[in-house]
């Protein structure tokens, strides 16, 4: 298995060169696609001085291989992708898929392979895209594993309870698949009803989500209505989005309601203009009542069911978000995202460079710079204690270790990162 | 997203190229409107290619698009495979983009219509105006065809002093049946900046139709952009529900 899964990401990486899927049927009733991409990711991590960061940089090499087949044929259509990685890493750097993607909800359905999994090297598959969709006049059903995203965040995006993008993901192309049956009802042009049914945990009412959002158009604006249960939380919810003149505008407000705690609310603002000589800009405010404002108390944050299962990584109150995208010459791009929490303060920077090298590759680099206060530091002799009367030493575990430790701002606590991939598309 | 919203623009002048021929002595506000949107108002469905090609680089992008009127269309991306998949939707003055790989579909701004597609020769005004011809510049006859049906219309055009437009002048060349043969564009020193070329006119329907229309830069005469059609209708039943935000998703 191990031997046979490397000799498939061995002659994926070499696919795109050879070999130019796309089309293999194109008729008016039948569609029917083979193609996908190989990516080779490096990046190296540059941690800070502490002592419970590793004393050197650690790096990883990537790559992801996916294989897409998708087709239409008269009323129904599906996606099957499946996608392996194969990754060279520094003990401890990383892990997942790739080590690049959004977190991946837990599902009873599997559909993922382990070839190798140790903590220099790894080699894993899964199944993210196992889709069939029937399409009617004025319905849509989709059942299967397909990517399920509500709201109009670009930055902070408080609609999205799964796989959420971080700010640290490097590749947000695809947006991860769960395992879901999802029935959009269309009315008008422009309206439409949804409802998905999701499983992002096991097999019973706690690990599933169910959503309903339905929208509309008035004027140059469109507005939609949100309600969910996720896990134990009820969330409701408000979405906007529109031009004012030039600039774009979008707004998502929610209210989760946990089954054993105090209501929050979250809620984000954001505008978007463009120029015709090349540069787009983008904002965005962002407040959320859950989380703290005390950085010590950041760990106890992240420790919550809601960092863990990656619906929230955000921890404190108040933030904002700026990119800016320049198109410095017809097929390279440089961009600069900038993300700060206000009462911190700290910053999170994200400079880029994107080139379109051919029609079907890319090449990308970036880096994340992160500023803000380093968390307090610890000394060796805080890891365990000293029974007087034995002498015995008794190492503290990793909660509280994790007790002891002292954040002093959100995105101090994160290494410098830098990263290149290329991307081949067939 | 900003190829994307081009390509609902892109739309808009496509449609353009499919001028219906006129029967009677044209006026010229009849022969510009001809060259700018005479199409417009028609429901089309096409299959284009536009290619561009400069001396360090090649790309080529080919997709799906229905229109009508010049309120309505969707633009499904077919070629090349890293964008496939990805649909804009216009229905009146609202645009919508669709991303398949994250599920999310995303409203666009009017400025996002602005700007150039790739490095492409095209402008985006060229793409993007809402403006016509006709309204922005005033126009002179300056060569018109025989009688005997050879020749053709020849117009010059100077740009009103308050139009919104980059160019000193422009010289229209339209066929007898109205179908564009080119448009010269000069700078304001006279010069000749770029030249945009329509052939391979082929029978569609009742209308004669330029299947390839190709612009160049005076000053890099061997680069070029060009958009070329592989199928073409007109005037054809399309239902309704193709101009609804169901069908980015489809």
């Amino acid at each position: 298995m191990r031997a046979l899964a490397a000799l498939l990401l061995a002659v994926a990486a070499m696919l795109p060169a050879s070999v130019q899927a796309g089309r293999i049927v194109d008729q008016d009733d039948l569609e029917i696609l083979l193609g996908g991409d190989v990516k080779g990711l490096f990046d190296v991590s540059f941690p800070y001085d502490h002592l419970l960061m590793p004393d050197d940089p650690m790096g990883r090499a990537a790559v992801d291989f996916r294989l897409k087949f998708d087709g239409k044929y008269r009323f129904f259509s599906w996606s099957v992708h499946h996608q392996m990685a194969g990754i060279i890493r520094s003990p401890g750097f990383g892990d997942g898929l790739g080590g690049t993607a959004a977190s991946v909800p837990g599902s009873p359905f599997k559909l993922n392979w382990d070839a190798v999994d140790e903590d220099t090297f790894a080699l894993n598959g899964r199944m993210d895209r196992l889709v069939i969709k029937f399409h009617a006049k004025h319905m849509d059903l989709a059942i299967g594993r397909q990517p399920i995203s509500f709201g109009q965040g670009y930055f902070f995006t408080p609609m999205d309870l799964v796989a959420v993008f971080t700010p640290s993901v490097v590749d947000r192309e695809y947006k991860p698949g769960v395992d879901a049956v999802r029935a959009d009802f269309w009315i008008g042009a422009t309206g439409h009803i949804s409802a998905v049914a999701a499983l992002v945990g096991e097999w019973d009412l706690e690990g599933l989500l169910v959503a309903g959002h339905g929208g509309f158009t008035v004027g140059l604006f469109d507005i939609g209505f949100f309600a969910a249960k996720v896990h134990s939380d009820a969330v409701f919810g408000f979405d906007t989005s529109g031009s004012i003149g030039p600039v774009g505008v979008r707004s998502d407000f929610t209210v989760t309601v946990p089954k054993d705690d105090d209501p929050f609310v979250r809620g984000v603002i954001g505008a978007s203009l463009y120029w015709p000589w090349g540069l787009s800009l983008s904002g965005e405010l962002y407040a959320q009542s859950v989380g703290t404002h005390e950085p010590d108390e950041y760990m106890d944050v992240a420790r919550t069911d809601r960092f863990e299962r990656g619906e929230l990584w955000t921890m404190g109150h108040f933030y904002g978000a700026l990119s800016a995208d320049w198109e410095v010459m017809p097929l390279i791009h440089v961009n600069l995202a900038a993300i700060v929490n206000f009462l911190d303060p700290s910053l999170f920077l994200g400079p880029g460079f994107s080139w379109s090298v051919a029609s079907n590759a890319d090449l990308v680099a970036g880096a994340f710079i992160p500023i803000g206060r380093r968390p307090a530091e610890m000394e060796e002799e805080d890891l365990y204690e000293i029974d007087e009367t034995t002498g015995m030493i008794t190492f503290l575990d990793e909660d509280e270790i994790i007790d002891l430790f002292e954040p002093r701002s959100e995105f101090g606590l994160m290494p410098y990162q830098a990263y290149v991939q290329m991307k081949l598309y067939f | 997203m900003k190829l994307t919203s081009i390509l609902i623009a892109l739309a808009a002048a496509l449609m353009m190229l499919a001028s219906p021929a006129m029967a009677e002595e044209p006026t010229l506000e009849e022969i510009l409107d001809s060259v700018d949107d005479a199409n417009r108002g028609i429901s089309s469905r096409a299959v284009v290619t536009m290619n561009v090609k400069t001396n360090r680089w090649e790309r080529s992008m080919t997709m799906e698009m229905w229109s009508r009127g010049e309120k309505h269309s969707l633009i499904k991306i077919k070629e090349p495979a890293k964008d496939a998949g990805m649909a804009t939707l216009r229905v009146e003055d609202n645009i919508w983009n669709y991303l398949p790989k994250v599920d999310r579909t995303m409203k666009v701004p009017a400025s996002m219509m602005s700007g150039s597609w790739m490095g492409s020769h095209f402008s985006n005004n060229d793409l993007v105006k809402s403006s016509r011809m006709a309204d922005d510049y005033t126009y002179e006859l300056k060569e018109r065809p025989a009688e005997d049906g050879t020749g053709k219309y020849v117009l010059e055009l100077i740009p009103k002093p308050d139009a919104p437009v980059v160019w000193g002048k422009v010289v229209v060349q339209v066929r007898p049946d109205l179908v564009p043969i080119e448009l010269t564009y000069h700078d304001e020193d006279g010069e000749v900046a770029r030249t945009m070329s329509f052939d391979d006119v082929r029978q569609v329907g009742d209308e004669m139709v330029p299947f390839h229309m190709k612009l160049v830069p005076a000053d890099k005469p061997e680069e070029f952009t060009e958009v070329v059609y592989s199928e073409l209708e007109f005037d054809i039943e399309i239902e309704e529900s193709i101009f609804t935000v169901a069908s980015l998703k489809r």
